[in-house]
């Protein structure tokens, strides 16, 4: 918690010159409006925000769930058969290049504007850091270590559970931070492209009519919901890893 | 009585392109102490490689208790120059690694473990991660896993070589007690003569590599032995006696 501290202060100072810059310059509230008053008209709107905050945040641990699912599996095929690896790794990458932007419309366009073009979108996004973290993670696999389970006659599954998947997992959660910031702006995107409901329709909406308050108070919940997402990472991580936490982070095997 | 534990005959090996074994031999009597003993980077480990399978043999022959090894690696329990713990294994759990790979239910192995964490003085310490624990204690649980898993060949590289010279000391002191009480067969890698001495009823100097045993000297000192035998001069004969065949091929620096 105490680490918390220079963030937030740096946080509150942000916002804090923001405010004093509205209202000293007497900015006009449709164009710049002031935190304060971004709060109150998201507050006073706050029943709309959350029925649409409830669908991003769904489409986001759906699609990312299922991503990372994928991910793993595909990251198993990899470990196993390196032909496997020189398939598919060209083709990840490439769907790294592809510009969301571009393609989250024609994405709303193929699939409507259900929760199909959000899982697909979060899922491209997403797919890609976890599957890269994963494999990235299995190559660090100590070579004597390695060598010692063949010694004992340890099999393929055996080896990857017993070895090679422990010693992925700080990447994994690495992979999986990064893309767990990636997900929920990539489910904004495909609903600012088009959607029933969703915090990227929302923005939309509120753009179209003028409401700059309503957009940068949907902005702020999406943040929220990042942050809070990112944090849970970190606590599944520790419970997952309390091997790293025993020794203060620090990643040593003996000498 | 002494049969032969493990029979090396005319062993060759390669590294990809580098030749680091050529005509290795030598003979283990079963519940014997061995060492090997030789320059850096001459072949030491590989010979342990070549011993579990992990490089293919050439040529040569290699046969545990009278038989022929056909899958490397059944015979010997290796334990390698890093120790090779696993960080996401408690220090038991790590203990009874080899065991739970070959087969034996968790619960089981380390009911196998427990009456043997008091000799190998990890008593109390059996949940702490690896990284929790000393150098020195690090290297008993790497060895009492190599024990438990109950082959019938130790191969040991360089066990203590990472420690401090004093943990060093009291750890050779400990192994030779344990394994007076143990009987096992064991072949030692070492850079430590006195160590190889002190532990040893045998052992086999290397040439540079490509690797052959270039002498073996029998260590005929009774057990048990105790730290205070390095000071006697037949200790002290037997330890330049190494040292001479060690600094015979090349240069003739020590
Ligand atoms: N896995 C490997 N792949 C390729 N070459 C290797 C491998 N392991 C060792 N070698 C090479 O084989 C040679 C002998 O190495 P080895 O580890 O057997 O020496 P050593 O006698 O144990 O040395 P040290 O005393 O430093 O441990 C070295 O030149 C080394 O670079
Ligand atoms: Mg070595």
């Amino acid at each position: 918690m105490r680490r918390a501290i220079p963030a937030t202060i740096l946080f509150l100072l942000l916002l804090g010159t923001w405010q004093l810059y509205c209202t000293l310059g007497h900015i006009g509230n449709d164009v710049l409006p002031s935190p304060s008053h971004v709060a109150r008209a998201g507050w006073d709107d706050r029943g709309d925000l959350w029925a649409n905050t409830l669908p991003t945040l769904l489409a986001t641990t759906l699609g990312f769930t299922l991503a990372t699912v994928s991910a793993f599996l595909l990251s198993l095929l990899i470990d196993r058969w390196n032909f496997a690896r020189q398939a598919v790794m060209p083709a990840l990458i490439v769907s790294q290049t592809l510009p969301i932007v571009v393609l989250a419309p024609l994405v709303v366009i193929w699939f409507g504007f259900g929760l199909t073009p959000k899982l697909i979108l979060v899922a491209l996004v997403t797919f890609f850091p976890v599957t890269v973290a994963l494999v990235e993670g299995y190559s660090t696999t100590d070579p004597d270590a390695a060598a010692l389970f063949r010694s004992i006659g340890a099999g393929w599954w055996a080896t990857f559970r017993k070895l090679r998947l422990p010693t992925a997992l700080p990447s994994f959660f690495t992979g999986l931070r990064i893309a767990i910031t990636y997900a929920v702006v990539a489910t904004v995107f495909a609903e600012y492209a088009g959607s029933e409901k969703g915090l990227g329709i929302y923005m939309q909406v509120a753009k179209n009519s003028f409401r700059t308050d309503l957009v940068l108070a949907a902005v702020a919940v999406t943040s929220a919901v990042t942050l809070a997402l990112f944090l849970l990472t970190h606590l599944i991580e520790r419970r997952v890893i309390p091997w790293r936490t025993a020794t203060d982070g620090r990643w040593e095997g003996t000498k | 009585m002494t049969s032969a534990g493990l029979s090396v005959q005319g062993l060759s090996a390669h590294w990809d392109d580098l030749h680091v074994l050529e005509g290795l031999s030598f003979t283990v009597e079963e519940g014997q102490f061995t060492s090997i003993v030789g320059p850096s980077g001459c072949g030491k480990s590989s010979t342990f490689a070549a011993l579990t399978g992990e490089i293919p043999l050439e040529s040569g022959n290699v046969s545990v208790a009278g038989r022929p090894v056909v899958e490397h690696g059944r015979e010997f329990a290796w334990m390698p120059q890093s120790g090779a713990l696993l960080p996401w294994r408690s220090a038991l759990d790590n203990a009874t690694l080899g065991l739970e790979l070959s087969g034996t239910p968790r619960a089981q192995a380390r009911e196998r473990a427990l009456p043997f964490l008091e000799g190998f003085g990890l008593e109390g310490f059996e949940d702490s991660w690896p990284s929790e624990l000393s150098g020195g204690m690090a290297q008993r649980v790497a060895l009492l896993r190599t024990v438990l898993m109950d082959r019938p060949v130790l191969l040991l590289d360089e066990p203590f070589g990472a420690l401090d010279a004093l943990t060093r000391r009291a750890m050779q002191d400990w192994l030779e007690r344990l394994w007076e009480k143990h009987r096992w067969t064991v072949v030692l890698i070492t850079h430590d003569v006195r160590e190889a001495v002190f532990l040893s009823d045998r052992v086999f100097v290397y040439s540079d590599r490509p690797a052959a045993v270039a002498a073996t000297v029998e260590i005929d000192i009774p057990r048990p032995r105790r730290l205070e035998l390095i000071q006697t001069p037949q200790f002290a004969r037997m330890e330049s006696e190494i040292l001479t065949h060690l600094s015979l091929p090349s240069s003739g620096s020590k």
